[in-house]
């Protein structure tokens, strides 16, 4: 390395530990955002420049001269050459839903510091790798699926634990996700009326792209995203006529209305709802990410939510659990994912040039992600902690009333009162913003925040914030029908080997049933979250969290017994490391939300209350149908709990007897990778 | 300047090369040409090529390659809007999106 470089990267390391060390020193006292970013960007640039770069010339040892199944199988169809950038580009907006956006901001309640250490630190060594590794993985066995390789490299029990632990994943997923979306549009007017115009908007542009102007996504994406602003815009006089009353609606009929919504995409031709609202929503996204970049840059705002808060100790008010392990369950995307080794493992290794690009795509992807998630947090942290608790506690912690929340937040040592409160959401245009529990509307108010304080706009402070609901309930919309679609399909091919019929993709019957199947499931997990008085969150994102790590387990399972098939034990510490931490993190988060004897964290604990309350007769009658409906979703969240806790240990164990096998040299290790040949493509 | 021109090159060397950079081949400074010339080439050359990284990362130009290959091929292509609707279909048949 030139000396100037060299120079260069030690101020970038010296700026890194400046950075962290003011945000780890900072007692009592609010910092600038402009630490937390700048200590990300020097971190995630040297990560980058020197552990990415170490991985990929000695432990994988990426070869440029190897053809990728992109130039040796290519069809026009599935296998396509594709530029480096172009490619960064869709994998980008593949792996970036609404997780990061959320996760931090629920972390938010243990003080800024362990979430955004954890995504930094865990998006470097983990998530990063896990992306990379897993591309490389997949690039050298032509394009191959997680689950393929789990049951090839592995064994066919590896391979099944990772086909039922994707449907599962996306069941949860989507019902807490959804949840996220109810919470966000409850008694929201114009929010709601903004949502609901997305639809024929979509429809609209789909009209036009299959009929008018086939294929031109560009043009019909500018002209969506107009009509969209205007929905925005006219979602106020909607909120402020009598129509207002026709687009308020409670956590239930909401709720319904996204079950019937994942059924239709589900069910209607994909050109006319699902890819033009996604289209839609892939350009929104990108540019708001960036704009919020842009904006904590220029705001440069205080962070107001101390680095480490009371509720560290487990008592927190959003979900209940110590910051050890339900931190690291909290925030998956941004740090580390599951969820991104099926896209890693999917369409990115088929299109890909060359091998030597895997560095980039993959680990520089998860860290663009990774540095979303820093944004989020940032966005959390402007809010005083008084208001950021009195949006995100579920009216079941902090009481019903607006007087008893803030008696009860403020006692917590962050006060907060009720006519800032009422102000605020008047600002925001709501009526309220007490017991908005799910991150997005907080996110939308500190989004709002350095938006009207960049643009220097303090009276448009409501466009911002619905602008900013819109753009998170489209992100949540993208993963919600597009889960749901292919949910249907992974269901369709599973039934099929039951009784044909039922596999066929284009009968009518089959997609009815299947789609109908699956909207039930994650229906009936995002009900149970809209009717749980603890706000749903407290029990339903640990689920997703848990089983987004478990996905993450197989991956590095995966990963690490193809590295020691490669010669390369030595190394496997890469994703070994990593591995040991998902698994300490899933074990006891699951153990304690199953066995926990607090009612506010485990599952059977708080069935049992409820089942003395019943039985003492303590329950007025009115309540008693819905209090058993209470402990059986308890006992039915333990029971799933226990089946991913169960998925990681089989995983687990058939993976550490492979390795054992291979150590002992009782078992050969064959590696099944595509044969080598020599590429004619140039970078 | 000339490190930014590299870096667009790089960056589309492989995407159809529009007709406007045809006309002004690289580099101009030193051959007659101002400063202020070359730097509003370079600005319409970025402009350019976040256009056409736009195109690709849509899937614009699908369609164009798509027809191409089937003609090499000998098949009879696809209209537009069967492509549009045959690509849309595939891409949703599997997972696309994360959390």
């Amino acid at each position: 390395m030139r000396p100037l470089k060299r120079l260069l990267w030690a101020v970038i390391a010296l700026l890194a530990a400046l950075a962290l060390g003011r945000i780890a020193t900072a007692r009592g006292e609010s910092i600038n955002a402009v630490w937390l970013v700048a200590a990300a960007a020097c971190l995630y640039a040297l990560g980058f420049h020197f552990y990415s770069r170490w991985i990929a010339y000695r432990v994988l040892e990426l070869d440029s001269e190897r053809a990728t199944p992109a130039e040796r199988l290519e069809d026009g169809r599935d296998f396509v050459p594709t530029n480096k950038w172009v490619l960064f580009g869709h994998h980008f907006a593949a792996i970036a839903g609404p997780g990061p956006l959320v996760g931090p901001i629920l972390a938010a309640q243990f003080g800024y510091l362990p979430g955004t250490l954890w995504i930094i630190f865990g998006g470097i060594l983990g998530g990063c790798v896990q992306d990379f590794v897993t591309l490389f993985c997949s690039i050298r066995r032509d394009g191959k699926s997680l689950g393929q390789m789990a049951k090839e490299e592995i064994s066919p029990v590896g391979g099944w634990t990772a086909l039922f632990a994707v449907l599962f994943i996306m069941i949860i997923l989507i019902a807490v996700i959804g949840l996220v979306v109810v919470n966000a549009l409850k008694a929201s007017p114009w929010g709601l009326s903004t949502i609901m115009m997305i639809i024929p908007i979509a429809m609209l542009l789909g009209i036009y792209l299959r009929y008018l102007r086939p294929g031109r996504v560009l043009e019909a994406s500018v002209l969506g995203f107009l009509m969209v602003v205007g929905a925005v815009g006219g979602g106020r006089y909607v909120a402020e006529s009598q129509l207002a009353h026709y687009f308020t609606y409670g956590g239930v009929a909401l709720a319904w209305m996204i079950i019937l919504y994942g059924f239709a995409t589900s069910v209607l031709p994909v050109w006319l709802l699902l890819a033009p609202r996604d289209y839609l929503a892939t350009f929104i996204k990108l540019g708001t990410i960036l704009a919020l970049a842009l904006g904590i840059l220029l705001a440069h705002p205080a962070m107001l939510l101390p680095p480490l808060t009371r509720f560290t100790d487990g008592t927190g008010p959003i979900f209940s659990g110590k910051v050890f392990p339900f931190c690291f369950i909290t925030i998956a995307c941004g740090a580390i994912s599951g969820f991104h080794s099926l896209i890693a493992s999917g369409t990115t290794p088929k299109l890909i040039r060359k091998e030597i690009q895997a560095r980039a795509i993959g680990y520089g992807a998860m860290m663009m992600e990774s540095f979303v998630g820093v944004m989020a947090m940032v966005a959390a942290t402007v809010l005083r902690p008084g208001v950021y608790f009195a949006i995100n506690s579920p009216a079941g912690v902090v009481g019903a009333t607006a007087d008893k929340a803030v008696q009860t937040i403020s006692g917590w040592g962050f006060p907060v009162t009720a006519a800032t409160m009422s102000d605020l959401a008047s600002r925001v245009g709501e009526i309220t913003l007490f017991n908005r529990t799910g991150g997005a509307p907080s996110l939308a108010v500190g989004m709002a925040h350095i938006f009207s304080g960049t643009l220097g706009m303090g009276g448009l402070e409501a466009i911002w914030y619905h602008f900013a609901i819109m753009f998170e309930a489209l992100f949540i919309l993208t993963v919600l029908d597009a889960g749901t679609r292919v949910g249907r399909f992974m269901l369709q091919d599973l039934l099929g080997h039951f009784w044909k019929p039922l596999g066929k993709q284009g009968g009518f019957p089959s997609i009815f049933l299947t789609s109908a199947i699956i909207c039930a499931a994650w229906g009936y997990f995002l009900l149970q979250g809209v009717r749980d008085p603890l706000g749903g969150i407290n029990s339903l994102w640990p689920l997703f969290g848990i089983s987004n790590q478990l996905l993450a387990s197989i991956a590095l399972c995966v990963c690490t017994t193809i590295l020691i098939k490669m010669g390369k034990a030595r190394y496997a510490w890469v994703t070994l490391a990593p591995l040991a931490w998902l698994i300490s993190v899933t074990m006891t988060a699951s153990y304690q939300k199953i066995w926990d004897a607090s009612p506010r964290i485990g599952f059977l604990s708080h069935a049992r209350m409820l089942q003395d309350q019943l039985a003492a007769g303590a329950i007025p009658a009115a309540s008693v149908v819905q209090i058993q409906r209470l402990i059986f979703n308890d006992r039915l969240d333990a029971a799933v709990t226990a089946v991913f806790a169960l998925f990681v240990v089989v995983i687990l164990v058939e993976s550490g007897r492979h390795w054992f096998l291979y150590a002992m040299g009782r078992r050969e290790p064959i590696l099944n990778e595509s044969p080598a040949q020599l590429s004619r493509m140039t970078a | 300047m000339e490190y930014l021109k590299a870096v667009l090159r790089k960056m589309t060397w492989d995407l159809p090369p529009h007709p406007a950079l045809a006309r002004y081949p690289l580099p101009l400074e030193g051959r007659g040409y101002s400063h202020a010339w070359g730097c509003t080439q370079s600005c319409a050359i970025a402009l350019k090529a976040f256009w056409q990284y736009l195109r690709e990362v849509s899937g614009e130009n699908d369609y164009a390659r798509y027809h191409a290959r089937a003609l090499a091929e000998g098949r009879p292509p696809m209209t537009p809007a069967e492509f549009y609707v045959a690509r849309q279909q595939h891409k949703y048949s599997r997972i696309n999106r994360c959390c």
